[in-house]
């Protein structure tokens, strides 16, 4: 879902229509799209409503996989791209390569 | 939903042409049916009858004479990629079907089908142009030879009449001193862009130089105006000659905005892709192996 929303997944409208409804035209993530391997680091609080200050996890460490996406690329090449799903089109845009474009998009 | 339709088996070519004549506007060809089953299940095609020409033993053949393969139109993509002849006589065609869609639609698409739906964003087009094919047409009144690039109009749109059927595309292998390479980027399964290429090389520059581009526009091109440009040109001269073709490019391709990008962006990556093909064909990579992703 992190890689999803950081990388492929938007809601594309013409003329008040989707027109990607279907996993033909709407990109998921896919295996070979994912790193070779992942590291995770827990800061345990004990701090949560469930047993012993248990709290649900996992899908919190979503929203941190577009922020290291966009780090990471500003490191690589020095350009920021400030909205989702970063895509290499966009990449190339903010390094200038050619004129961006407003894309169309899903409503905020 | 699909509305209900009527199989039509045929045995022959001439059996196929006479029922597209009897039925008229109300049969399809059906060959693979990856294709057609998309636009019937939407509701863009209507049709009573399916033509079924898959059990005609005419198209599934694949063969070769001197220096040309004639591949029958209801040969498979994954036959294409894994066929000893194509391997060794069109090893750039082989390369680019090894990379349509997935397996399963490899399994079952045929290359006749493909040219015929003439889907802008598909690549055996860009490749068979590069190789200078041809295309067999059988229709009511005998056989016809079109060059691909003639029977390949437009967005979704071929010289084949309503009653005609391809029965087969013949394309030449690439002469001895040529290399060729086939490049493409896609995000979703359909690529974005795909650029073939094939050169030969006097001097350490280019003498003849065959380039196609796919997916940017209406249909896969030749680019008649760059091949004759390049002719000459030494390795450090290729990026600077494509950019200086920029407006060539942009007239030709008609680029668009879709799904797949800007047609700033398109036209960007073709430019990108050329100079990279033309170092791949350098290298002949077409011939140095396939990937299977």
């Amino acid at each position: 879902m992190g890689f999803g929303h950081a990388l492929f997944e938007e809601i594309v409208y013409a003329d008040g229509q989707i027109i990607n409804a279907d996993p033909f035209q709407y990109r998921l993530p896919v295996l070979k799209d994912l790193p070779g391997s992942m590291q995770t680091s827990v800061l345990e609080a004990g701090d949560g409503p469930g047993p012993f200050g248990s709290k649900g996890m996992s899908q919190t460490t979503i929203v941190t996989v577009a922020p290291a996406v966009g780090n990471a690329i500003f490191d690589a090449v020095g350009a920021r791209v400030r909205s989702l799903p970063i895509t290499p089109e966009k990449i190339l845009a903010a390094i200038g390569k050619f004129p961006a474009k407003q894309m169309q998009s899903s409503p905020a | 939903m699909i509305p209900p339709f009527k199989i039509v088996n045929v045995n022959s070519v001439a059996d196929a042409v006479s029922e597209l004549g009897r039925l008229g506007d109300d049969a399809k060809i059906y060959g693979g049916g990856t294709e057609l089953l998309i636009l019937l299940r939407h509701n863009l095609v209507q049709t009573e009858y399916l033509v079924n020409i898959k059990p005609i033993p005419e198209l599934i053949s694949i063969h070769r004479s001197n220096g040309t393969v004639s591949i029958g139109a209801s040969v498979t993509h994954r036959r294409l990629e894994t066929d000893p002849v194509i391997r060794e006589m069109l090893p750039m065609l082989a390369h680019a079907e090894s990379q349509v869609a997935n397996i399963r639609v490899r399994c079952q698409g045929t290359l006749g089908g493909n040219l015929c739906f003439n889907d802008p964003h598909s690549d055996p087009a860009t490749v068979l142009l590069v190789h200078e094919a041809k295309v067999q047409i059988a229709g009511p009144s005998g056989k016809r030879e079109l060059p691909l690039e003639q029977f390949l109009l437009g967005m979704y749109a071929t010289a084949l009449e309503p009653d005609e059927l391809l029965v087969s595309v013949e394309a030449s292998r690439l002469p001895d001193s040529f290399g060729g390479a086939y490049l493409r980027i896609h995000r979703l399964q359909r690529p974005t862009l795909g650029v073939a290429a094939a050169v030969s090389l006097r001097d350490g520059a280019l003498d003849e130089v065959r380039l196609a581009v796919g997916c940017v526009g209406p249909k896969a091109v030749r680019l008649t105006e760059l091949e004759t440009r390049l002719r000459g040109a030494a390795a450090a001269d290729f990026i600077g000659t494509i950019h200086g073709s920029k407006p060539y490019l942009r007239a030709l391709l008609e680029p668009i905005d879709d799904l797949l990008g800007s047609a700033e962006y398109k036209l960007y990556i073709t430019g990108v892709l050329l100079e990279r093909a033309l170092h791949a064909a350098i290298q002949n990579e077409a011939k140095a192996g396939w990937r299977d992703d």
